[in-house]
């Protein structure tokens, strides 16, 4: 279950993150939905997303370009758009409400927010998903930091490995931050990683002092 | 996943893509742990070989399990991924009830994998607590027994990225299963991240998130929310 929900970091850092899925619900109307998912895509458009994906035909930015993927979209696919910015969430929301697809809509995002950019636009959250985070062997896990970056990839294809390795090419001016968040997105092949966050937290931890 | 050492010249590029760290150089050739490989194909689909020397192999029962809950691009069902739609299309299926709660254990998650040994630790605690297990789920597929949550043993071995348990349980257990989920976390040797999910009420609050108030129990502030605008043509 949800590859969107369990992003971690400070409140601070989770606030311009927000991810749209849209899906159509199996045996009620998946047929004829490929086109609306095209609309949802090209609506999606005018609010400036950081990324957007799916993985059934094609993928998601930067690794194929935005129409190549609009295009591909067909009825069944899992469409997933992210901002880092809300008025462009409640932009989208607005424009996804007046024309009325009639697709299920899920945002991810700092709770208490999303609810009130939805009662901006007269809308209601209908269900909630929480993260009550993780347990067992933590020991085992990457540090907080890398994990701010890789569990925006929810399939956990971007690893804590590679984090640090872009973190060293960055502090030895081998390249940006933007570029390293660049490099990890295409390994998110759904789009929902959102490359601004990750240039964020790379020039930061880029920053920071070496351990 | 192999590696066909012919053509690998032991750049050792691909390492740091494996999420389970699988991958090791050893006498100047990539080498892939296979109890450790997921086959995620996540180090192929990379394109970092500079000669194409990871390959992806046919797989048979019961490896071909860790490639149907680890590479995103299996589809299960109609659905890509290793869990179902669960509240995304809730306003459409009317999945999650009022009165009920879904929780759901991504066993291994974030990266540090499990076998279904392990998972079937967890599938078992919401056996003895009145759990419904998701119909409509790869896991849910393997569990022959749902009365007590056995898994099917030829596969308990494998191991997978991660592994969605996912189950519905009237509100008023919800609590009661979370401690158990919590409490079971000592008998593994990997992690899991946990959630619940609840319908709204029309005033906005949410009973889910009331009781997990009232025992304390922390969430994260950011979540997914289904925002009600899925319906089906009349």
């Amino acid at each position: 279950m949800s590859h969107t929900l369990h992003r971690e970091g400070s409140v601070e850092s989770l606030k311009n993150d927000f991810v749209v899925l849209t899906m159509a619900a199996q045996g009620h109307n998946v047929e004829g939905s490929g086109p609306k998912f095209r609309r949802y895509f090209e609506l999606a458009r005018q609010f400036h997303p950081v990324n957007i994906g799916e993985n059934k035909n094609t993928g998601a930015l930067p690794a194929f370009d935005y129409d190549t993927i609009v295009n591909k979209t067909d009825d069944g696919c899992v469409c997933l758009v992210v901002f880092d910015d809300e008025k462009n969430l409640i932009g989208f929301l607005q424009a996804l409400k007046k024309e009325d697809l009639g697709m299920s809509v899920v945002v991810s995002g700092l709770m208490d927010e999303v609810a009130a950019c939805c009662e901006q636009v007269g809308l209601k959250v209908h269900t909630v998903n929480m993260s009550l985070g993780v347990f067992g062997k933590r020991e085992k896990l990457v540090g907080d930091k890398e994990r701010e970056i890789t569990t925006m990839c929810g399939h956990g294809m971007i690893t804590g490995e590679m984090v640090l390795y872009h973190v060293n090419r960055i502090r030895k001016g081998l390249e940006t931050a933007e570029q390293a968040s660049e490099s990890v997105c295409k390994l998110c092949i759904c789009g929902a990683f959102n490359p601004a966050r990750g240039a964020k937290l790379f020039q930061a931890m880029a920053d920071a002092p070496a351990d | 996943m192999i590696v066909d050492a012919e053509k690998c010249v032991g750049c050792g590029m691909c390492r740091i893509y494996c999420p389970v760290s699988a991958i090791q150089v050893v006498n100047k050739k990539a080498v892939i742990d296979q109890d450790l490989c997921t086959e995620c194909a996540n180090c192929q689909r990379a394109k970092v070989c500079p000669r194409d020397a990871l390959q992806k192999v046919p797989l048979t029962w019961p490896r071909v399990v860790r490639s149907q809950m680890s590479d995103v691009t299996t589809v299960y069902r109609g659905v890509n991924g290793r869990g179902t739609e669960e509240m995304k299309t809730n306003d459409v299926t009317g999945r999650f009830k009022k009165g009920y709660a879904g929780i759901a254990v991504e066993m291994g998650r974030p990266q540090v994998s499990s076998t279904l040994r392990d998972l079937e630790k967890m599938t078992k605690v919401f056996a003895q607590h009145g759990a419904e297990f998701e119909d409509c789920n790869p896991i849910t597929s393997y569990i022959v027994d749902r009365s007590t949550g056995k898994i099917d043993p030829s596969i308990l071995d494998e191991r997978v990225i991660s592994g969605i348990i996912e189950v519905t349980v009237p509100i008023d257990r919800l609590q009661e299963n979370v401690e158990a989920l919590i409490a079971a976390a000592d008998q593994l040797d990997t992690v899991f991240s946990l959630d619940v999910v609840c319908v709204n009420n029309e005033d906005g609050t949410n009973d889910a998130r009331e009781i997990l108030d009232k025992a304390g129990i922390w969430y994260r502030p950011n979540g997914k929310n289904n925002v009600g605008l899925g319906h089906v043509d009349k």
